[in-house]
């Protein structure tokens, strides 16, 4: 299948995914319809006096731990792999930008950008280090993002090892 | 342990918290005797960053608090590593 096509569907299925994230106790102490609103209003409180610098911080930080999250994450497979790409689109979106104004302020050529995205050419450490001053996020996360992919890459040509198996020192010995 | 998995709470509640709760780690404090309670929170409070919600047994880590344990946690050895700090 077509790779753009495999993005389409996983991007589609991430926006899908809804996680319940509460971990209820139980020991008997649920929380009474009372304490729930409650904590409901002054959670309501609490947010409404969050500045929109510190809601745009937590978007930000939304997409770097997910980017932390993903390198550890065992599950991930080269069919479900986010690209580098995603999480800049992520980062973009939050902040607003779009990708040639960012590229523009990153002083590349978005075309040349592209070419690193679509692994044309290799993401290096200079680009990481601008991605990291950009975004406010770790230089070694982009790199960890980009070398956990390429792993699953390998993990998938090695299903065809079969056209590897002429690459093999000892048949060179014997020819020779 | 404990801070990590805390960390990684609070973490869950900025990528999948909805709302008001969103970037919101909120737990229960329950014990027996009310005194526990207390040191307990006393303890969250000062090692976790946590904060007491209003006057009930709920306590919250939030934003900059919730940041600051990420760091703390499960960031300070990657720091560390990569001489950053």
């Amino acid at each position: 299948m077509d790779r753009n096509k495999i993005v389409k569907q996983l991007r589609e299925r991430r926006n899908a995914v809804v996680t319940e994230a509460t971990i209820g106790p139980n020991d008997g102490h649920n929380r009474s319809k009372e304490k729930a609103a409650d904590i409901a209003a002054l959670a309501r409180l609490d947010h409404s006096k969050r500045s929109p610098e510190r809601l745009r911080k937590n978007a930000m930080l939304s997409v770097q731990y997910r980017m932390e999250h993903y390198i550890q994450d065992d599950q991930v497979t080269f069919e479900n792999m986010s690209a580098i790409e995603d999480f800049v689109k992520d980062f973009l979106k939050v902040l607003g930008i779009n990708k040639t104004a960012f590229a523009q302020y990153i002083e590349m050529d978005g075309a040349n950008l592209n070419k690193y995205y679509r692994s044309d050419r290799r993401f290096n450490t200079e680009l990481a280090l601008k991605f990291a001053h950009f975004f406010h996020t770790p230089a070694d996360l982009w790199l960890k993002v980009q070398i956990k992919n390429e792993l699953l890459l390998l993990q998938k040509e090695k299903q065809s090892e079969d056209k590897y198996n002429k690459y093999d020192y000892e048949k060179l010995i014997q020819i020779a | 342990m404990a801070g990590c998995l805390i960390a990684y709470a609070y973490q869950l509640s900025v990528i999948e918290g909805q709302g008001d709760y969103n970037s919101m780690l909120q737990f229960d404090v329950l014990e027996e005797k009310k005194e526990n309670e207390t040191k307990l929170m006393a303890l969250y409070s000062s090692k976790y960053h946590a904060k007491r919600l209003g006057n009930t047994s709920t306590m919250i880590i939030i934003d900059e608090d919730g940041e600051a344990l990420v760091k703390e946690y499960l960031q300070k050895d990657k720091k560390q590593k990569d001489g950053q700090e």
